[in-house]
């Protein structure tokens, strides 16, 4: 991670840990236990959640699997994600602060590496992939979920959220996704989207654009009203604009 | 709380890829190879390249 990309990783994530770790779409119990089930997690699975934040997901995981690890730059985050496993008196777990490129581990360490709503902040998401092949098991799987525009729209979609979050670098249409998987030595990955709902000013009140940015933001939403140009479905409800962020999850087993 | 020895057990110098082992009254983790020594802070081992310090 270059220096400056990391004190924008640093800055937005060390403010954004507590709105993050209470932000609805990302607590969504049903998605959580979607992704933990596309995984294919199971008692004898070792887990690493890369890029972890809160620990929200290592925590989802920690329910079914023999043991989580969960490794993020930002200690802010992982303040979060360790009150969280206390909250849940979940012991199966173990933090480490990181960087994902290189990952701290030995090849073939675990059964399953994932890492959620983070790859858009790379600036070079093929390498943590790879990264992320080395140290899971052969017949292990990589999974990997992130907001995913349909390919017509990414640009403005990036565009919205760059301003939304500084540090955002760019998500990844689904055929890119697939390209990067090919290029990582992995098997064409299963593949499943939903929508991550929220509500706009929900959103911006836990996120931190720069001055007047929000404004910028919410007229890109008003004018996605209809035309959906942001692939965000957002739409007018009782007097709020509402949203789904496309997610994809797309998870591979190593040969 | 301690290390879990587990976890010794995948850790690696992110540098090397080589074992690290516990140092300093179980504080920090050292690489054999690298001899970078990660911070253990408030438990949670610091495995960033930039913040060891090698230590022979």
């Amino acid at each position: 991670m270059s220096d400056p990309h990391r004190e924008s990783i640093l800055d937005q994530f060390t403010r954004q840990a507590g709105p993050f770790s209470i932000s609805p779409g990302i607590r969504d119990e049903a998605a959580l236990a979607m992704v933990v089930e596309f995984s294919g997690a199971g008692p004898a699975d070792t887990v690493l959640d890369v890029a972890c934040g809160p620990g929200i997901l290592a925590c989802a995981f920690a329910r079914v699997a023999r043991h989580v690890t969960g490794i993020d730059i930002t200690p802010a985050m992982l303040d979060r994600a360790r009150a969280l496993q206390r909250e849940l008196d979940l012991e199966n777990i173990t933090w480490q602060q990181g960087d994902v490129t290189p990952l701290p581990y030995y090849a073939a360490a675990f059964s399953i590496v994932i890492s959620r709503f983070a790859f858009h902040h790379f600036l070079n998401p093929g390498a943590v992939l790879r990264e992320m092949v080395r140290v899971c098991t052969p017949a292990g799987h990589v999974v990997v979920v992130d907001s995913a525009p349909a390919r017509d729209k990414a640009d403005a979609f990036n565009r919205m959220e760059k301003l939304r979050d500084p540090s955002h670098v760019r998500a990844m249409p689904v055929e890119e996704l697939r390209t990067l998987f090919a290029a990582a030595g992995l098997p064409a990955p299963r593949e499943t989207t939903y929508r991550l709902e929220g509500e706009l000013e929900g959103l911006l009140a836990r996120s931190f654009p720069g001055p007047g940015d929000a404004d910028t933001i919410r007229a890109m939403f008003v004018d996605s009203v209809g035309s959906d140009a942001l692939d965000v479905a957002a739409r007018r409800m009782s007097g709020t604009i509402r949203y789904g962020y496309p997610v994809a999850i797309m998870a591979s087993r190593k040969t | 709380m301690p290390v879990d020895p587990e976890l010794l057990e995948i850790l690696a110098c992110p540098n090397c890829k080589t074992p690290v082992t516990l140092v300093k009254n179980n504080t920090a983790l050292k690489c054999a190879t690298c001899k970078r020594v990660y911070p253990i802070k408030d438990d949670i081992p610091v495995m960033l390249i930039d913040e060891a310090t090698i230590e022979d």
